[in-house]
């Protein structure tokens, strides 16, 4: 009686180990396969390496200084239009913007027939420019959108809104919240969620 | 979908070095995806004028499902197939009515 009383109290305790160690793997498991059900994704551009330029015109540009804006650019698979800016090759930078008028007037109010359809969400302001995804992302959930930079202009701030397309760039909609960022004179990032 | 800059301090145009784009995003579930065109195609009729409350199909929507449709996992393509959208046809009939219409 005795022994049958210690092997049930092994017993009990392998099963209660057993049954510990199930229940902890299989909030494991479980977790595992949530996060995999749920997974985030993300998509990463590289301007600056890793990418092929093309101009307004839709000709591959290469070279020390690629000018013409806007560009498509694409890298990692997708493509990608930056309305205004100059990759300095030479210098390993790439420029969104520009400092010069002269520059400026090629994309004030989006202006260049390429950027027509950006006209609905300008703020109708001599320096507005964007970086959009061109290529649609089917069957998803966006979660954030980061906008990272090397380094800005001081004092300069911008107003930065998120805006989107519905029918593949064709026309866009603009998210209302106003963020302003300062770039300044670092690296940083802003993410909108 | 991407972000819009307009400098706030009209002194210097726009200049920000090295922009890069991080855009985060996580893929619908089969019975999400099968749901939202569901959900879309239900709104189509190449006579639209016909019932109310109904969009005219063109046939650049037409494409636009077609395009759509090729990217929903073979999962949700076959949920469609029991998804019911009327009497005596599902999700997956309809889809195939709307792309073989004459417009």
């Amino acid at each position: 009686m005795f022994y049958f009383v210690i092997i049930l109290l092994v017993f009990k305790k392998n099963l209660t180990l057993f049954l510990f160690l199930f229940s902890f793997f299989g909030i494991l498991i479980s977790a595992t396969r949530v996060e995999t059900l749920v997974r985030a994704l993300t998509l990463q551009t590289n301007f600056l390496t890793s990418s092929t330029w093309f101009n307004a015109s839709g000709t591959e540009v290469v070279g020390n200084t690629i000018t013409g804006s806007p560009y498509t650019i694409q890298t990692n698979g997708y493509s990608y239009l930056l309305s205004v800016g100059s990759n300095d090759t030479g210098s390993s930078r790439v420029l969104f913007g520009a400092q010069t008028k002269l520059l400026a007037d090629e994309y004030a109010d989006f202006d260049h027939p390429n950027l027509s359809s950006f006209t609905s969400v300008s703020r109708n302001h001599s320096f507005e420019g964007v970086i959009t995804l061109l290529d649609t992302l089917y069957f998803t959930n966006v979660t954030s959108i980061q906008l990272q930079w090397g380094s800005g202009s001081t004092p300069d701030s911008y107003i930065s809104n998120l805006i989107y397309s519905l029918d593949k760039g064709n026309s866009w909609n603009i998210v209302g919240s106003n963020q302003t960022i300062t770039p300044g004179s670092s690296t940083g990032s802003f993410t909108f969620n | 979908m991407g972000v819009l800059l307009t400098n706030n301090t009209n002194s210097n145009a726009i200049y920000i070095q090295n922009p890069e784009l991080a855009i985060t995003y996580s893929l619908l579930s089969d019975s999400e995806q099968a749901n939202q065109f569901a959900s879309e195609i239900e709104d189509y009729l190449p006579c639209a004028t016909l019932e109310n409350g109904m969009i005219q199909l063109t046939n650049i929507k037409k494409l636009e499902l077609i395009d759509k449709y090729n990217r929903l996992t073979g999962n949700a393509k076959n949920l469609l197939n029991s998804m019911v959208m009327g009497e005596g046809f599902s999700a997956a009939d309809r889809y195939t009515f709307l792309i073989n219409a004459n417009l």
